[in-house]
């Protein structure tokens, strides 16, 4: 397990500095392409196409990310409100579920990454290249999941929650 | 299959199944019980769909300029510009953290950037001043409702994206409704303030009201910059939350506050706010999908209009649902699950989607201020160093002035219709 541990960590970091880049880009981009309209009277074309790329794969890079350093949303009151064993029975039971969904997901990528053919408008990549990094994001939160399961499976306390907060 | 949907769905979210699986959970049964078995590519399929949407492109600027202003230290300045104003009024600064919040609303497009950058500041102030600190607190998570209400706000993106309204028009009739939450919180601060004699501020001479001003313009001009260039048409939804970026980010080297690591903090802070948003409208997506093929919504408008055939029971129980909805479950999701089943109701009723759009936003951003699930309450919480449990005792009265914002809001549709029909017709 440390060794999958070690390996999450450094894709974590990778994916991050993937998704933050990506949303930099999307920044510097948008900037170029407004003041291109204003100054040169003419926008740039391929910025949209391009955004809408780059705002997929920062998503599913950051899919990763956040389940990496538990940021999705939980509701926690009851089973907090729960004796230690059946918190851990629960842990146990929602690694597994999370687990099975993934797994039934990747089954169908073949499927899909099928059906997605043609180039993606002035950006020249192959339409499934969007889903690419939504599947290696599920493959890494069920190893993520399969870890944190071994860790429930031999006592280990449940890694700290911390949501990423409403809008 | 509706049943098993929303019924598994509830449960897998009390097992605390993070909220993105347990929408893929729930649909996964669902699309099984429907016969879908053998064509379940159909939830990555749907998950790209809802992601791959230009309309939603602008959720992450509107994020990070509220992120990089409170990194470049704009928020003191608005809180001092706030202060100046209305510090000598009683309750001074509780007022103060209530029109900061209004005027930090113009620029950032989430409620949590409001908690997390102007709570710390307005928690230790109001601290210091003999303020209780669960009370400190409980305001904070309050006057944060007002973020997503006021223009630019990302929860008005997400509606007008599932309802296909005007962005523009949502943007224009949050301002209203937003002034008139933050009106009522002042009320309430006012007349707790005739029974607790909390300390009034030294009232500020006009020069240095003016001072306060300037220093604080910068911010005040922000709102101004985003709402001209979005109603004119120079730029975009998308750009305008991007100019707001830049433009903070000039601040920043104005004010020599900028810097590489505060970029990085905002670029990872947007980033992950953002994938958390855009995944469950992935999720949500495939669970919107399932519900139109088996006529769901339609289904619900017809016993609907068996039970009630009147509009104003029909929103007194629709703005009960929506409350008790926001306690237990994110702005986000929630919308996202209840809009499409809603609208033909709506409809039906004869109501306007854009005022509804400000109805549920707002009910269901009161969850974020009420226990046991509201996210702003464990924001103030953390960064008051304030027990929780304090918070969400102490949050309670404000909870009034909310919801006679709510009602009234709810009950007079020209509060939020006057401003969009004023400016660019009616729709």
């Amino acid at each position: 397990m440390p060794l999958i541990d070690r390996a999450l960590a450094v894709i974590d970091r990778l994916f991050l500095i993937g998704a933050n880049a990506a949303l930099l880009a999307m920044l510097v981009t948008t900037t170029l392409n407004i003041a291109s309209r204003a100054f040169l009277g003419q926008g740039v074309v391929w910025v949209f196409p391009i955004n809408i790329v780059l705002f997929v794969w920062m998503t599913f890079l950051g899919f990763f990310v956040v389940y990496r350093r538990n940021k999705d949303i939980t509701v926690d009151f009851l089973l907090s409100a729960m004796p230690a064993m059946a918190q851990r029975i629960g842990r146990i039971l929602v690694d597994l579920a999370v687990i099975a969904l993934l797994l039934i997901i990747l089954r169908e990528a073949p499927a899909l990454i099928q059906r997605q053919v043609g180039n993606i408008e002035m950006v020249g990549l192959q339409r499934y290249w969007l889903s690419i990094p939504f599947f290696v994001s599920c493959a890494l939160i069920a190893l993520q999941f399969f870890s944190d399961l071994i860790h429930a499976l031999k006592g280990h306390d449940a890694p700290a929650h911390h949501p990423a907060g409403d809008i | 299959m509706t049943m098993l949907l929303f019924a598994g769905f509830v449960a897998l979210i009390l097992l605390r199944v993070p909220i993105t699986m347990a929408i893929g959970i729930a649909v996964l049964s669902a699309l099984v019980y429907a016969g879908f078995a053998d064509t379940l590519y159909i939830i990555p399929l749907q998950v790209l769909d809802g992601v791959d949407n230009p309309s939603l492109l602008a959720i992450p600027f509107f994020i990070m300029a509220g992120n990089l202003m409170n990194g470049v230290g704009m928020t003191d300045r608005i809180f001092n510009f706030a202060s100046a104003l209305v510090g000598h009024m009683r309750a001074g600064l509780a007022q103060v953290n209530v029109v900061s919040s209004l005027l930090f609303a113009g620029v950032s497009g989430a409620a949590v950037a409001d908690c997390a950058g102007l709570g710390t500041i307005e928690i230790k102030a109001m601290r210091e001043r003999g303020y209780p600190a669960p009370f400190a607190a409980a305001l904070t998570a309050a006057s944060a409702v007002v973020g997503p209400i006021i223009p630019p706000s990302i929860s008005l993106v997400v509606y007008a994206f599932l309802s296909n309204t005007s962005v523009a028009r949502l943007f224009l009739a949050g301002i209203i409704p937003g002034i008139i939450v933050g009106l009522s919180l002042m009320a309430f601060n006012y007349v707790v303030a005739l029974k607790r004699e909390f300390p009034r501020e030294e009232r500020k001479s006009l020069p240095q009201i003016g001072r306060a001003a300037i220093d604080g313009i910068a911010a005040l001009v922000a709102p101004g910059i985003i709402l001209t260039a979005i109603l004119t048409g120079f730029t975009t939804a998308t750009e305008a939350g991007v100019l707001a970026c830049v433009y903070t980010i000039a601040l920043g080297f104005v004010y020599r506050t900028f810097s590489f690591a505060m970029l990085w903090k905002a670029l990872t802070e947007t980033m992950t706010i953002t994938s958390v948003i855009m995944i469950i409208i992935g999720f949500s997506h495939v669970m919107g999908w399932l519900l139109a093929i088996e006529q769901i919504p339609q289904q619900l408008a017809d016993h609907v209009l068996m039970v009630t055939e009147s509009r104003a029971v029909f929103l007194l129980l629709l703005l009960a649902f929506l409350l008790v909805v926001g306690c237990f479950v994110e702005g986000v999701p929630a919308k996202l699950i209840l809009v499409p089943m809603l609208l033909p109701i709506i409809d039906q009723f004869g109501i306007d989607r854009i005022h509804f759009g400000l109805i549920i936003t707002l009910a269901l951003l009161i969850g974020i201020a009420t226990p046991p699930m509201g996210i702003a309450l464990y924001i103030v919480a953390e960064v008051g160093k304030v027990p929780f449990e304090k918070v969400a005792i102490a949050i309670l009265p404000f909870l009034v002035p909310l919801i006679a914002a709510l009602l009234l809001i709810t009950f007079v549709p020209e509060l939020v219709l006057f401003l969009p029909n004023l400016i660019l017709g009616p729709a």
